[in-house]
C-alpha cells in the first residue's frame, strides 16, 4: 500500500436488477501493486460489481474512480485502454482462434483501432517487437508451448490460463481476476494462483481476485473483502476476516465451527 | 459394501442386485473420446462418490447414466432394463433424476412452473399442489419467490430449486453434478443435507465432485476416473489417497514439462 | 368523428388478418425458439393449393381445405421439425435464421415448379359462417359485411385459444421449457422432440389457416402480398417481444387501422401517399428495435447443456494436407487462364453473359462473406447496397455525363455511407434483431426510393451506357469489356476481403465473433470495428451492383429488392460463407446451373417449369443444410472428397481426430 493515492476506488456502489438488490452500497479501495480478495458464494455480487468497474453495466448510485479519472461515463474499451484488464467467470475465448491471436488482439487493442487502410496496404503484419511481447507474456503465464493450438483444442484450465495471459498482454495496471479457479482441480488452481503471484510480483500489476475457493485466497492475497447478498461482510486481512462472527455465521457454516 | 436400503422406494434390481450399473461404457463427443471402459455399480440406497481431476470424464459418465450422452460401447443398466441408446426422457420416466453443473433450472418460466413441469411430469395433475406445498416447506426461501423468474434468483437460489425438483418426489436413483461448485460453505452444508435426507428416503446417489473430502464422508463406495478412465474404485478411504496419487503424477509431469507426452500415452493405452 | 372512424373500420380486416399471423409468429417463436421468417411463405403455399385445387380442378371449398389446411400444414410442420430444426442446436441462432429464411426463399419458387406458373385469383371463399358480400350491418356509415365477421372472429377465437395454450396448459409450459433447453426438459421425463414436433404442427397448422382465410380476404395473392403481410406481422411481434400474444394481436389491429386513417387524410396524389403508407410496418420495426431493450436480448437465454453438442469440424482448407495443396493449385490456375482466354475468344452468348453475371454476383456476394462469414452477423439489406450503388453510378453518369468510374466510385461511396446509417441504427442489436432490423431497411427502400420514378426510373429502370474513360468509347459495349473490368474488380475485391481478413480488423472481428464482451474489455472499440465493416461491405455490394447491371445495360429497381438479398444469402451460405471461394463458386454456379436448367429441361419435357425458379429453390434447399454443415454443403463435400483422395493416394491422411485435452473443456466447460 504505497501509494496514498488508491488506483481503483468504489464508492457507495449500488446496482439492483428487477426490484433485486444485487450489489448494495459498496465502497473499497485498491493500491496500486497490492493483491486484494473478494470473497463471497455465487450470486453474492462479486461479478455485478467487477461488471460496473468494467463497463458493462452502470451502477444505480455510486461512483467508481481509476486512477484519478471517472469511469462512470466511460464505454468498456476506453476503461480497458486506461489500464484495467480481466477475466471472465465463465470463460470468454475467442472461438476458432489460436492462443497467440488472442494475444495479439490485445496486444493491439491497448494502442487503439485497426486500421483499415493498414490493413488494405498490408502493413499490419506484427512486428518483431509485438511478437516478443507476446511471447514473453505467454512464458510468464507458461503457456509458450501452446502459442499456436487453436483455444476449441484446449481444456478448461489452459482456456483460463489464456484469459489471463490475454489480459496481461494488454499490460493493465490493475487485473481483475472472476473466479480463475471455478471449474479447476486442485492441481490448475495451483498453477493459476502461481501465476497470479508472480503477476504481482514481476510486473507489480495489482489485482482484484474474485474467488470462493479460500485456501487459493489465503495463499494469494494481501487483503481480504467478504461479500454475501450483495453487502459487504468485512474487510481486513485473510485470517482477520476469517475470524469475523459475521462471516463465520452467514458464509463459513460448518467450516467456520470447525 | 454395505447397503443403505430402505424400503422407501419400490426397486427393481439386476441379478447382482444393483439399481445402477454400467458395464465397460464407451463415450465420445462428436470425434473425441471421452470415456473408455468405464465400469461400475451402485446398490439400492448407496451412495457413490464419482471424483477424478477436471475434464477426467465425470459429467460425461453422469450424461452417459441419464441418456443424454449416449454410450458408443457397452451397456447402461438401470432398474432391470438395459438402456444403453434410450433417450433421456425415457431413463427418467423409470425413476432416474438428474441434478446437472452449473443452471439447471429454465430461466424464463416462475419457480413455481419449474416446480409444477416436473411435479405434474413424475407424480401426475393431483399431487401437483402437495407436492408444490412440500418442497415450499423444505426450502421457504422458494416460497417466497414462487412467481419470479427463476432466471433471477441467486446461484444458490437456483441449485436449491434444482434441488427441490427432485427432493419431493422420491427417484430411484439420483446423479447429482457438482452441487457445490460456487456456492458458499453455509449453503454446501444445507445442500448436503439435502442430499442426505434424500438418501434417508431410499434414492441410490451417485455424487460427481470436485471437492473431494466432503462426498467421500458421504458415500460408501468410490469411483476415481482419470483421463476418462476408471483408476480408482473402491472404500472412499482409500479414494483421496488414489487422488492425491493422481496430482503427484501430473505434477511431476508438469514439472518436466511433459504433460503432452503423458497425456499421449495415457490416450495410446486407453486406446489399445 | 365520424369521418375519422370512417377511415378507421376499413382497416380492421386487414388488423386482424395481420394480428393472426402475428399472434402465430409469436406463437412459434415461443414453443419452438425459431422466429419462422417462412411464416408467410407457409401460409401463401396452402392458399396457393387451396386455390389451386378449386379453380383448376374444380373441386369444392371443403375438401379443399381439408387438404390444403388440415392435411398439409400439420405434415409440413412435422417435416420441418423432423428434417430441418430438429438438428439444430438451441444455442445457435444464426443457423435457425438462415433455415427459416431459406425456406421463405424457396417455398414461393418451389410451387411453381410442381404447379407451373398459374394465374389464380382467389375468389373462392371458405367462410363458414359469414358470407363476404352480405352487409349485417352499418356502424359510423361504413357498411359491415362478413369480411368484418369473419376476420374478426377467427383472430379473437385464435387468440383465445393460443394463450390458453401457451399459459395455461402442460403442453404450453412443455414447449416454453423445451424451447430454452431440450435436453433440461427430457432430464424431467418429457418427450421433448415430440413437444417441440407439436408445437411444429400447431404453428404450420396455424399457418395454413391463416393463408387461406387471407386469400379470401385479399380477393387476390400474390407472394409479395404474403410478403408485406409477415413483414407487419413482424412489426406487431416485435412490440410484444415476440411474447404477450395481445400485445402483438393489438399492435397489428392498430397498424391496420393506422394504415387506412393515413391513406383517408392524405391526398392520394400527394407524394406522401406513395411513401409514408408503405413504410409504416417497417419504421414500426425499427422504432421497435431501437426503443425496446428487450429486443436486444432476444436470443441470450442459452441452453444450460449446450456443451453436450460435439464442437464444431475445422474447415475444409484448414485439413487439406500440403501434398495436395501443391496438386490443385497449378490445377485451378491453368482452368482460370483456359476460362479467361475462352470468354475473350471463342465463347458465345448466352456463357459469356451466364460468367459476367456470375463474376458480378460473386462481388456482391463477397460483401456477405464480409459481414456474416467474418463478423458471424446476418445482414439481409446487401441487395439494396447494390442498388444504391448501381443507380447512383446510372444517376451519375446520365446526368452529370461523368464515366461510369467516377459514377462507381460515387455509387460506392453513398452505399458504404447508407451501410454506416444502418450499423448506426443497429449498433446494440445482434443476430436476430439485426436481421429483422436489416430487412426492415431493405423493404423500406423497396417502398420508398427505390419506387420513386426520378430516383430508379420506376418500372421501365434506367439506362446505363458503358462508356468506360470520359465519353470516348474506349471499351465497346460488348461483353468482353464488362468481363475485363468485372474480373478486374473481382480480384481487387477478393484481395481487399483477404487483407481485411489477415489483418488486425480482421482478427477483431474474428474475436468479437468469439466474444464481443471480453473484445471491448481488451480496449477494442466493438462499435466502431462494426462500422468500418459495414461500410466495407456496403461499398463491395454497391459497386459489384453497378457491374452487375452493366451487363444488360439497364438498372431495374426489381433486381434490387428485398427478395434479391434473401436471394443472396440463401446463395452464399449453400456454397460457404467463411471462405472466398465459397462466394465465386456460390454466384457462378447459380447462374451456371439455371442456364443448363433452362436449355435441358425443354429437352425432358419440363420446359413449363421455371429454370430461375428451380434453381433458387435448389439452392434454398442446399441452405438448408447450414445447420448440419455450418461451413457450406459444398465446402463439406469438398472436405470429404479430399479426405477420400488422401486415403486413396496418400495413405498419411489427416487422420482421426483424437485429443484427451480437447474432450475435457468440452465435457465440463
Amino acid at each position: 500500500m504505497a501509494d496514498a493515492q488508491p488506483l481503483l476506488s468504489l464508492l457507495g456502489v449500488c446496482k439492483s436488477f428487477g426490484g433485486i438488490q444485487a450489489v448494495s452500497s459498496i465502497s473499497f479501495d485498491v493500491f496500486s501493486g497490492e493483491c486484494v480478495g473478494l470473497v463471497g458464494p455465487n450470486g453474492a455480487g462479486k461479478t455485478t460489481l467487477f461488471n460496473c468497474v468494467c463497463g458493462q453495466l452502470r451502477p444505480d448510485i455510486g461512483d467508481v474512480r481509476f486512477d484519478g479519472t471517472d469511469l462512470l461515463d466511460l464505454p468498456t474499451f476506453k476503461r480497458a485502454r486506461l489500464g484495467i484488464g480481466r477475466t471472465y467467470q465463465k470463460v470468454e475465448v475467442f472461438t476458432d482462434m489460436s492462443v497467440r491471436d488472442h494475444l495479439l488482439v490485445a496486444e493491439r487493442a491497448r494502442r487503439g483501432e485497426g486500421r483499415l487502410w493498414r490493413d488494405l496496404l498490408n502493413l499490419s503484419k506484427p512486428t518483431t517487437d509485438e511478437m516478443n511481447r507476446v511471447h514473453a507474456t505467454l512464458e510468464l503465464v507458461g503457456i509458450a508451448r501452446l502459442a499456436d493450438t487453436s483455444v476449441n483444442a484446449l481444456g478448461l484450465g489452459n482456456c483460463r490460463l489464456v484469459e489471463l495471459a490475454r489480459a496481461l498482454a494488454t499490460e493493465p495496471k490493475i487485473l481483475l481476476a472472476d473466479e480463475p479457479s471455478s471449474g479447476l482441480d486442485l492441481h490448475e488452481t495451483a498453477e493459476v494462483a502461481a501465476v497470479l503471484r508472480t503477476v504481482q510480483r514481476e510486473r507489480g500489476t495489482a489485482i482484484l481476485l474474485v474467488e470462493h475457493d479460500l485456501s487459493m485466497v489465503a495463499e494469494v492475497v494481501d487483503r481480504a473483502i467478504v461479500m454475501d447478498l450483495g453487502a459487504m461482510l468485512a474487510e481486513g486481512t485473510f485470517d482477520e476476516v476469517m475470524a469475523d462472527q459475521n462471516v463465520r455465521d452467514a458464509y463459513l457454516g460448518q467450516m467456520g465451527a470447525a | 459394501m454395505t447397503t443403505t436400503a430402505d424400503t422407501g422406494v419400490d426397486v427393481a434390481t439386476d441379478d447382482g442386485g444393483a439399481v445402477l450399473s454400467l458395464q465397460s461404457v464407451c463415450a465420445a463427443y462428436g470425434p473425441y473420446r471421452a470415456l473408455f471402459d468405464v465400469s461400475f455399480r451402485v446398490p439400492p440406497g448407496g451412495v457413490l462418490a464419482l471424483v477424478g481431476s477436471n475434464g477426467a470424464g465425470k459429467s460425461t459418465v453422469a450424461r452417459t447414466v441419464t441418456g443424454l450422452v449416449t454410450a458408443t460401447s457397452g451397456k447402461v443398466v438401470f432398474a432391470g432394463n438395459d438402456v444403453t441408446g434410450w433417450p433421456a426422457y425415457k431413463i427418467a420416466r423409470l425413476g432416474m433424476a438428474h441434478v446437472v453443473e452449473g443452471r439447471g433450472v429454465f430461466s424464463s418460466l416462475t419457480v413455481e412452473e419449474n416446480l409444477t413441469l416436473v411435479f405434474r411430469q413424475r407424480q401426475g395433475r393431483g399431487k401437483v399442489a402437495s407436492n408444490l406445498e412440500k418442497a415450499y416447506t423444505a426450502f421457504p426461501i422458494l416460497g417466497e419467490r414462487r412467481k419470479q423468474m427463476a432466471g433471477t434468483l441467486s446461484g444458490g437460489q437456483q441449485r436449491l430449486l434444482s434441488l427441490a425438483k427432485v427432493l419431493v418426489v422420491p427417484s430411484k436413483v439420483l446423479v447429482a453434478d457438482e452441487l457445490s461448485l460456487g456456492l458458499a460453505p453455509v449453503i454446501v452444508d444445507q445442500v448436503y443435507e439435502g442430499l442426505r435426507e434424500i438418501n434417508r428416503n431410499g434414492t441410490a446417489l451417485v455424487v460427481v465432485e470436485q471437492q473431494v473430502h466432503r462426498v467421500l464422508e458421504l458415500a460408501n463406495w468410490a469411483v476415481v476416473l482419470d483421463h476418462g478412465s476408471v483408476s480408482y474404485e473402491g472404500k472412499p478411504s482409500g479414494a483421496s489417497k488414489a487422488v492425491e496419487a493422481l496430482m503427484a503424477r501430473r505434477e511431476e509431469a508438469a514439472a518436466t514439462g511433459a504433460v503432452e507426452a503423458v497425456e499421449a500415452t495415457i490416450q495410446q493405452e486407453a486406446d489399445t | 368523428m365520424v369521418q375519422f372512424l370512417g377511415f378507421a373500420l376499413p382497416g380492421v380486416p386487414y388488423g386482424c388478418t395481420y394480428a393472426l399471423v402475428a399472434v402465430c409468429l409469436c406463437l412459434t417463436y415461443q414453443a419452438t425458439g425459431v422466429f419462422n421468417f417462412a411464416f408467410g411463405a407457409q401460409a401463401f403455399a396452402s392458399a396457393f393449393v387451396f386455390t389451386y385445387l378449386t379453380q383448376v380442378h374444380g373441386w369444392s371449398g371443403f375438401p379443399a381445405f381439408l387438404v390444403s389446411v388440415v392435411v398439409m400444414g400439420p405434415v409440413v410442420g412435422w417435416a420441418f421439425d423432423r428434417f430441418i430444426f430438429r438438428h439444430i442446436p438451441n444455442s445457435n441462432s444464426v443457423a435457425k435464421m438462415v433455415c427459416s429464411l431459406a425456406l421463405l426463399v424457396g417455398i414461393p419458387n418451389l410451387l411453381p415448379v410442381f404447379f407451373g406458373n398459374q394465374n389464380l385469383d382467389a375468389t373462392a371463399t371458405i367462410f363458414p359462417f359469414f358470407n363476404p358480400n352480405t352487409v349485417y350491418f352499418t356502424l359510423w356509415d361504413t357498411p359491415i359485411n362478413g369480411i368484418y365477421l369473419a376476420t374478426i372472429s377467427v383472430t379473437v377465437v385464435v387468440l383465445v385459444l393460443l394463450t390458453i395454450l401457451l399459459r395455461y396448459t402442460s403442453l404450453g409450459l412443455q414447449m416454453r421449457a423445451a424451447v430454452e433447453s431440450r435436453r433440461l426438459v427430457q432430464l424431467d421425463g418429457v418427450n421433448a422432440n415430440r413437444v417441440v414436433s407439436l408445437a411444429w404442427i400447431v404453428s404450420s397448422f396455424m399457418a395454413a389457416l391463416a393463408g387461406v382465410l387471407l386469400a379470401s380476404v385479399y380477393g387476390a395473392f400474390t407472394s409479395n402480398d404474403y410478403v408485406i403481410l409477415t413483414v407487419t406481422a413482424i412489426a406487431a411481434a416485435a412490440w410484444a417481444l415476440l411474447r404477450s400474444l395481445p400485445i402483438a394481436a393489438g399492435v397489428a389491429v392498430l397498424i391496420g387501422v393506422t394504415t387506412t386513417v393515413l391513406e383517408g387524410y392524405i391526398s392520394p396524389n400527394s407524394i406522401w401517399n406513395a411513401a409514408v403508407v408503405p413504410s409504416i410496418p417497417f419504421v414500426a420495426i425499427v422504432v421497435a428495435l431501437l426503443v425496446l431493450p428487450g429486443m436486444r436480448t432476444l436470443d441470450s437465454n442459452r441452453d444450460p447443456l449446450a456443451t453436450v453438442d460435439p464442437p464444431p469440424p475445422p474447415i475444409a482448407a484448414a485439413s487439406r494436407a500440403p501434398t495436395m495443396d501443391r496438386i490443385i493449385r497449378p490445377l485451378w490456375w491453368v482452368v482460370f487462364a483456359g476460362f479467361c482466354v475462352s470468354m475473350l475468344t471463342w465463347m458465345q452468348a448466352p456463357w459469356t453473359t451466364v460468367f459476367n453475371n456470375g463474376i458480378t454476383i460473386s462481388i456482391v456476394l463477397l460483401s456477405i462473406t464480409l459481414i456474416t462469414g467474418m463478423a458471424g452477423q446476418l445482414s439481409l439489406c446487401q441487395g439494396t447496397f447494390a442498388g444504391i450503388g448501381a443507380f447512383t453510378a446510372a444517376q451519375v453518369a446520365n446526368h452529370l455525363g461523368l464515366n461510369l468510374f467516377v459514377g462507381a466510385l460515387v455509387g460506392a461511396v453513398l452505399a458504404a455511407a447508407v451501410a454506416i446509417v444502418f450499423a448506426l441504427l443497429s449498433l446494440r442489436l445482434r443476430g436476430l434483431g439485426l436481421a429483422l432490423m436489416t430487412l426492415a431497411a431493405a423493404l423500406f427502400f423497396d417502398a420508398t426510393f427505390f419506387n420513386e420514378t426520378y430516383l430508379t426510373g420506376g418500372q421501365q429502370g434506367l439506362p446505363i451506357q458503358p462508356k468506360w474513360l470520359g465519353t470516348g468509347v474506349f471499351f465497346n459495349s460488348s461483353g468482353h469489356a464488362v468481363f475485363l473490368v468485372s474480373l478486374g474488380t473481382l480480384i481487387v475485391a477478393v484481395i481487399v476481403v483477404m487483407m481485411v481478413r489477415k489483418g488486425t480488423v480482421g482478427r477483431n472481428l474474428a474475436a468479437m465473433r468469439g466474444s464481443e464482451i471480453a473484445t471491448a474489455g481488451l480496449g477494442v472499440n466493438p462499435t466502431w470495428q462494426r462500422i468500418v465493416v459495414f461500410a466495407l461491405s456496403g461499398a463491395i455490394a454497391g459497386i459489384g451492383g453497378l457491374l452487375y447491371s452493366l451487363q444488360s445495360q439497364d438498372v431495374n429497381a426489381g433486381n434490387f429488392n428485398a427478395q434479391f438479398s434473401l436471394v443472396l444469402v440463401v446463395l452464399v451460405v449453400t456454397t460457404s460463407v467463411t471462405t472466398l471461394e465459397g462466394a465465386m463458386q456460390a454466384g457462378i454456379g447459380f447462374f451456371f446451373l439455371q442456364q443448363v436448367l433452362t436449355e435441358f429441361l425443354p429437352k425432358i419435357g419440363l420446359g413449363g417449369v421455371g429454370a430461375s425458379s428451380l434453381t433458387v429453390a435448389l439452392f434454398a434447399f442446399g441452405a438448408l443444410t447450414y445447420a448440419a454443415h455450418p461451413e457450406g454443403v459444398l465446402e463439406f463435400q469438398k472436405r470429404r472428397w479430399n479426405e477420400r483422395f488422401e486415403r486413396l493416394f496418400f495413405s498419411g491422411g489427416s487422420g482421426e481426430l483424437t485429443g484427451s485435452t480437447l474432450s475435457t473443456r468440452h465435457a465440463n466447460g
